[in-house]
């Protein structure tokens, strides 16, 4: 996430949210790695050196040029539908791209954090044990065929293709090597480990594709297996989808939307989609530890509860058949255990398994103000309106604020007398800083009602009265025009909830472009503006149904095509 | 200010030698006494970095002339002094001083100065992309966020690569709670590179990093010959892996693969290599902490609190590793460069303040000078 701490902008041109920084050049168009004010994440430049070349070069077609590697939670999900075994090693972390994590270039680090999870996934000999294709008696018999049977079936569903005659070879050398002086379950482990460390296993490529030269590709069959099952599932195809593939009834929209249909009402979409609203709402770091107040009360276990409770609560609502998005926002469910009770304001919750309860909701709805979100966008021991306001113009309204320049003076504290807010306020107050700050500080302002970890208060963090009655300023239409609903005085956050869920020409149109670059993982451009738009419409129709929404994502030109290299 | 804070007493103490702080370049002779250590200086580096700079008044040593030999320790004798803990080592220990990190500046290169020309603004977190690199930023967005990384190889790793590249592990890339989000300020948490924008991971967990150098602790002579022989299998087949598909792919797909294929090698050469370090005691875990499970490890070695007790037992490590001869190579970074930490172990320490170390750096906070004297002892 962008943690902005202590620093404002005195970006002097304002504040638009739509141009980058003057100078910019993040590559050969900028599109896909993202200026400063459009690529809440960083930009894909940073991303372990991929540099400026993954961008799209024209159209709305996804370039998945150079190739992807794994993002870690399509690793660990697809290592789990694999072999049945839950990867725990740490993973070298993701570089990111359009704000959503990706596998970019490897490096020695890479490399060993695999090594380590291969060990460890080969380790299950249990789990192993039960994928081979053979009795005991066969694999006594004969362990060589036993080892090819294994090699057959698992080989092209970690590989998502079938196997060519080298790379099977090659499984089937690793085996005699290991199982000459070891045996029969040492060379299967020594073929788990390969499997696991091959480019075939840990990128996502699209060979069949690829092969058919510069320009636009349909795609189709095994190529289009994994794009369903790694946008719907974040993991690898089914063999149900492997067999489409290979039948060759992946092609048509009306077939991959059926496929699509089908995978939506399976369990594992939820781990999939949670995967892409875990980034989008940036709760995927959430402090460790906190100080002062809740030094000791805060600890990994109760960020741990924080985290389901959140993934419940977000489960609850946006998965409901109608007004996901809205629930979303405005809902007045949470589900908590008796240690996150007293942070929701709820009694009589006992027991460390959350429940779902009803929060009051004079004081929070939905999930903005969810202990995630509060405790992440904070300091160790404090509020912080200016991250938090930062968060939700970039994250819920879509209207990136460009970083904090340089030269900017550090945050001299909050002087006696003074309330948080007013410290702020005086702080900003320069004319240089008020072109974005007259859009931050008004909603983060509204957050001063909750504390470090998120629990309602009414005296600041110096203990003065919390003063929450904004204007907020600056908000526009996702058809660019200045007369969003969301501007205006408000005087809550539940206040500024409602008024997003209300607003749908922003925050359902913000939702749906998250999930756009989440699926393209590229900031879109003009051409994607029109599906994003369509896409948009199709979620409000179907009463904010989430799976209509994917549904008609998988019908897309960028979905349904690739652009190969020049 | 790039100055290693390298000589920590308890490394001293560890070694049970007297005295080795000399803090940029460092020959660790004295670490081979239980070797037949040859007449010449071994030659070693160990970089360590610690994050915030420091107050300048209180590093300073107000010596010149016939003073500037400071190896009695009166120089150092001013309990203000950041060096002050050290003063007992003083007739081992260099201070490189009016060093300009000019990287470090808030705005180091103009459109009419630089070679993109462009400006590179941003905050000084980007001279971690500098300090070993010697190189401006490259890539990003020329903002606060996404500043670029380092546009070169390092020092260390042209050591690794040029001088020491026969060693089990031609370098050791360390840290203590190196902030793991690289979507923000990526530049920050990284000092190592392997080439322009290729920066290299820090490992922050003792448990793992103990792992790696000298093997899970336990295991039979057949379980280690299995795992020499998976290894070898497995990453020689998987490099093969790589070759057969390159034929298949474009040019950026080639290259980016091929830069995965490489680690994939020197991986496999790195594990075949065996290096015997006799019986190195693990890392003692906290009670309650389960040493097998990787991600209850990570966790606590990310947390706060436990900061001081990571980095002890990553000292412990580096000096097991670097007297064993698996290494001679180590960057050492104490979180990274904006890191907003509080101290309160620190004897002394005004617990009551709100500030972290980085909002510190910026209010001249009297804090600092126990912190840099923690960091220095």
């Amino acid at each position: 996430m962008k943690s902005r701490y202590l620093w404002i902008s005195v970006f002097a041109l304002g504040c638009t949210g739509t141009i980058g920084w003057p100078g910019g050049s993040d590559g050969p168009n900028g599109a896909g790695s993202g200026s400063g004010a459009n690529n809440p994440g960083g930009g894909s430049t940073t991303g372990n050196g991929g540099g400026g070349s993954n961008g799209p070069v024209t159209g709305s077609e996804v370039m998945v040029e150079p190739s992807w590697r794994l993002t870690n939670a399509e690793y660990v999900n697809s290592v789990k539908d694999l072999l049945g075994v839950e990867i725990t090693s740490p993973l070298d972390p993701d570089a990111s791209a359009a704000g959503f994590s990706a596998g970019l270039v490897a490096g020695d680090s890479t490399v060993a954090a695999y090594h380590t999870a291969a060990m460890q996934a080969s380790a299950q000999t249990a789990a192993l044990t039960k994928l081979v294709p053979c009795d005991q008696a066969a694999i006594t018999a004969t362990p060589a065929d036993c080892a090819g049977k294994f090699i057959d079936a698992i080989g092209p569903k970690a590989f998502r293709r079938p196997l060519d005659a080298g790379t099977r070879a090659g499984l089937l050398d690793t085996y005699t090597k290991v199982s000459t002086k070891f045996g029969f379950n040492a060379g299967i482990q020594g073929v788990v480990e390969h499997l696991l460390q091959s480019p075939y296993f840990l990128y996502h490529l699209e060979l069949e594709e690829q092969a058919k030269g510069p320009g636009k590709v349909a795609v189709s069959g095994y190529s289009m297996a994994s794009r369903l099952s790694y946008l719907i599932w974040a993991s690898m195809p089914d063999d149900q989808l492997l067999q489409k593939a290979a039948a060759g009834t992946l092609s048509t929209t009306d077939q991959i939307q059926a496929e699509a249909a089908r995978m939506l009402v399976d369990p594992r979409a939820k781990v999939g989609l949670r995967n892409f609203y875990e980034q989008w709402l940036r709760v995927t770091d959430i402090p460790l530890a906190k100080t002062g107040k809740y030094a000791t009360s805060y600890d990994n276990q109760m960020q741990a509860d924080i985290k389901a409770s959140f993934d419940a609560q977000v489960d609850a609502a946006l998965w409901s058949p109608t007004n996901g998005l809205t629930t979303l926002l405005t809902g007045t469910q949470a589900f908590v255990n008796a240690s996150l009770a007293p942070i929701f304001g709820v009694t009589g919750v006992t027991g460390t398994a959350l429940q779902p309860v009803t929060v009051n909701a004079q004081q929070r709805v939905g999930i903005l103000a969810h202990p995630a979100i509060m405790a992440t966008f904070a300091t160790a021991n404090g509020s912080h309106p200016i991250r938090r306001g930062v968060f939700v113009w970039d994250q819920i309204v879509c209207q990136a604020l460009p970083d904090p320049p340089a030269n900017v003076p550090a945050f001299p504290g909050v002087p006696a007398n003074s309330s948080v807010r007013q410290a702020f306020e005086t702080f900003t107050s320069p004319n240089t800083c008020q072109g974005c700050h007259r859009r931050i500080n008004p909603v983060g302002f509204l957050f001063e009602n909750y504390d470090t970890v998120g629990a309602y208060r009414t005296t600041d963090d110096v203990n003065q009265p919390v003063n929450s009655s904004v204007t907020i300023v600056d908000a526009l239409t996702s058809s660019g025009d200045p007369d969003a609903q969301i501007n205006g005085p408000a005087n809550s956050a539940v206040e500024l909830a409602n008024r997003l869920a209300a607003d749908t020409s922003i925050s359902n149109h913000c939702m749906v472009t998250q999930l756009y670059r989440y699926a393209t993982r590229r900031i879109e451009n003009d051409a994607d503006g029109v599906t994003i738009d369509k896409l948009a419409g199709t979620y409000a129709q179907a009463s904010q149904d989430l799976t209509k929404l994917i549904g008609g994502l998988t019908q897309t030109p960028a979905f349904l095509n690739r652009l190969n290299e020049q | 200010m790039p100055i290693s804070n390298f000589n920590r007493r308890r490394f001293l103490q560890g070694l049970g030698i007297s005295a080795a702080t000399i803090p940029f370049v460092i020959g660790l002779d004295s670490l081979y006494a239980k070797a037949d250590a040859p007449p010449d200086m071994k030659k070693r580096f160990l970089f360590m970095y610690t994050p915030n700079g420091g107050l300048y008044s209180h590093f300073r040593l107000r010596v010149h002339g016939p003073a500037m030999d400071i190896s009695d320790g009166t120089a150092l004798a001013d309990p203000n002094l950041v060096y002050h803990p050290l003063q007992a080592n003083a007739a081992n220990l260099m201070v490189l001083d009016r060093l300009s990190w000019v990287s470090a500046r808030q705005e180091y290169q103009t459109a009419a100065t630089a070679p993109d020309k462009t400006n590179h603004p941003g905050g000084h977190q980007k001279g971690m992309g500098s300090l070993l690199t010697g190189t401006t930023l490259q890539g990003g967005t020329n903002d606060f966020g996404n500043a670029g990384l380092g546009s070169g190889i390092s020092v260390d790793q042209v050591l690794a690569t040029k001088v020491f590249s026969s060693k089990k592990f031609p370098s050791l890339e360390v840290g203590v709670q190196v902030d793991e989000n690289l979507t923000d300020r990526y530049v920050d948490k990284r000092v190592s590179y392997d080439a322009p924008i290729k920066p290299r991971a820090p490992n922050c967990d003792p448990f793992a990093l103990f792992a790696s150098l000298f093997g899970t602790p336990g295991g039979t002579n057949n379980d280690k010959a299995l795992r020499t022989l998976l290894d070898g299998s497995v990453l020689d087949n998987a490099y093969k892996d790589f070759a057969r598909l390159q034929p298949k792919l474009s040019g950026a797909d080639q290259k980016l693969l091929q830069q995965h294929a490489d680690s994939v090698r020197r991986l496999e050469n790195q594990l075949s290599t065996v290096v015997d370090c006799g019986t190195v005691m693990p890392p003692t875990a906290q009670a309650g902490l389960d040493t097998s499970n990787a991600t209850a490890t990570h966790k606590w070695a990310m947390t706060p609190a436990n900061f001081p007790l990571v980095g002890a037992m990553m000292t412990d490590i580096i000096v097991e590793a670097m007297a064993c001869g698996l290494t001679n190579v180590v960057t050492f970074m104490w979180a990274n460069s904006e890191a907003n930490l509080g101290y309160p172990w620190i004897p002394g320490f005004d617990t009551t303040s709100t500030r972290g170390h980085h909002d510190m750096s910026h209010a001249r906070d009297p804090n600092l000078v126990l912190i840099d004297q923690w960091y220095a002892s």
